[in-house]
């Protein structure tokens, strides 16, 4: 198990760190923008002063230093998750997809090893790639934070909003294994990945459709509203539950799946 | 034409179900439109006076919202992106799927050219995209002028977005193949080429919250057919055009010189 867990993270080592250095290097640069959006922030701020306190509340928006902040970094957080998720989900889908596509599935199958602890060397490895990719963006970014803006969020609403971005790529991580498991064959692990993350991120937007509530139960990216974070210093629990469920039962059934599974050799 | 026919009929399937999704999508984003409408315009005056960064943290771009093709704006680039994927994830597949699946020594030593493999595979590729394209037309024309009670037609500048989508579909496509044909590794041409295409998505939507680095815009073909621009003048912006077939031309020829030299992986 050890071996195999060494064998994956070296393997997966040039991609980890291509990821990690875009995704600090991408927030770097989207909050680079902040120093302008502040100012506008700030501005608006005055304006607002003259509407009436009743629109003012309707609009339920208070452009303080804090929340414009707040607000922006949540909107940063919006677009690198997408990008965290595709990580996540790539990783996770090509576990086992990856020995069958590249005919190596016999020659790791038939090492005196179960299946159960070739499966957790592997998913420890990629759970380790994404705990520390998200190690090292939670210290990057709050450097960089208190780089550009005077203001800084407090340590536990940093935690919370910086930290959905690990809870959303445990989903996926959660997802891609089942899927790497149970689909018949996975011919491009980036199609799969793409695809389903994507559609993820689409269902976000169908509230019309499925209903406003609906959604945010569907979507890892709606579970976590991160101005209900800066507000409330806390994470909304019902959706914790969802995710913990969903992740719980996946990696299980991830399990007992890949056990009776009939490999693909030729 | 054998080969046409063969990778036409091997990605058919694919490709009804991104056209089923590609519909789904128009019709749910309409659907959001017909809630949205009546949920009275009163507030969206205030934004009009906002700057941009502001506006991009409630989502809305430049554009009266109220409207069905202001909405359709907001819209179009999620059909963009899903179109995008398509065609970069197709260009990459196409050309290296023979090599990873083993089936390049059963192909290649057939009576035809290279340079003839190649151009099939593209004129199949290429009319799996038009087909998207078209249904992402189709629908969009009548789902928009099912919710635009009584405003003007919207019809033109949807028409003139999805010219700009194809061509900028072309270009992921031409991009997706060059890789392929480029790289030495069969295996890094979908990575690689599906980097590129999500860099210039992010990028897009940077720029879209700055007024700042517009130089960069050259970069990223989501930016080149803007579709508030496209509504706002009623027209493509030709200087884009001009690039756009460009582009599609260089990667096209970098596609056939570089894959009749390529040293197969089997």
């Amino acid at each position: 198990m050890k071996t195999v867990y060494l064998h994956e993270l070296r393997q997966n080592a040039r991609t980890a760190i291509i990821w990690i250095v875009s995704l600090v290097g991408g927030t770097g640069l989207y909050m680079s923008l902040y120093p302008a959006f502040a100012q506008h922030a700030n501005e608006l701020n005055k304006v607002l002063q003259n509407y009436p306190p009743v629109l003012r509340k309707a609009l339920n928006i208070n452009f303080d230093a804090h929340f414009a902040l707040a607000s922006f970094f949540a909107l940063v957080m919006g677009f690198i998750t997408l990008a965290a998720a595709i990580q996540a989900m790539n990783l996770s889908t090509a576990i086992t997809s990856k020995e069958e596509r590249e005919k190596t599935a016999e020659f790791l199958l038939s090492k005196p090893l179960t299946r159960q602890s070739i499966l957790t060397g592997k998913l420890a490895a990629a759970v380790t790639i994404i705990l520390s990719t998200n190690v090292v963006f939670m210290i990057s970014m709050r450097l960089l934070l208190m780089s550009i803006s005077q203001t800084s969020l407090t340590e536990p609403v940093f935690l919370l909003m910086t930290g959905s971005m690990l809870l959303i790529q445990i989903f996926f991580l959660a997802l891609g294994l089942l899927m790497s498991v149970s689909l018949p064959k996975v011919r491009s692990v980036l199609s799969v990945s793409l695809v389903t993350v994507f559609g993820f991120y689409i269902i976000g937007m169908l509230d019309a459709v499925l209903g406003a509530k609906a959604v945010r139960y569907l979507t890892p990216f709606k579970f976590f509203d991160l101005i209900y974070v800066y507000k409330h210093s806390s994470y909304e629990w019902q959706y914790l539950i969802v995710e913990a469920v969903f992740v719980i039962a996946a990696g299980i059934a991830g399990y007992i799946i890949y056990q009776g599974r009939d490999i693909n050799t030729i | 034409m054998n080969i046409f026919r063969h990778e036409f009929r091997a990605h058919r399937t694919g490709l009804i179900w991104w056209s089923v999704g590609m519909l789904f999508m128009v019709y749910a984003g309409m659907a959001k439109y017909g809630g949205f409408k009546s949920a009275g315009p009163a507030a969206l005056d205030i934004f009009k006076s906002l700057p941009k960064s502001v506006l991009a943290v409630f989502g809305i771009g430049n554009i009266d919202l109220t409207t069905a093709i202001g909405f359709f704006t907001v819209l179009f680039i999620y059909l963009f992106v899903m179109a995008a994927i398509h065609a970069t994830l197709l260009g990459a597949g196409i050309l290296t799927e023979e090599e990873l699946e083993r089936t390049a020594e059963f192909l290649y030593p057939k009576p035809v050219s290279r340079v003839c493999v190649v151009a099939e595979k593209a004129l199949a590729a290429v009319t799996s995209v038009i087909i998207l394209n078209l249904v992402a037309a189709v629908s969009s024309v009548v789902f928009v002028a099912a919710y635009n009670k009584g405003g003007p037609t919207a019809t033109k500048p949807i028409l003139l977005m999805m010219v700009g989508m194809l061509l900028a579909q072309l270009i992921f496509l031409s991009i997706g193949m060059a890789a392929a044909a480029v790289l030495n590794n069969p295996k890094a041409a979908g990575p690689v080429a599906s980097a590129y295409m999500f860099t210039a998505f992010f990028l897009k939507l940077g720029l879209d919250i700055t007024e700042k680095y517009q130089w960069l815009r050259f970069l990223t073909p989501f930016r080149y057919y803007d579709a508030v621009a496209i509504v706002k003048a009623s027209a493509l912006d030709w200087g884009y055009v001009a690039i756009s077939v460009s582009l599609i031309a260089v990667f096209t020829g970098i596609t056939f010189y570089f894959y009749r030299r390529r040293d197969l992986y089997v």
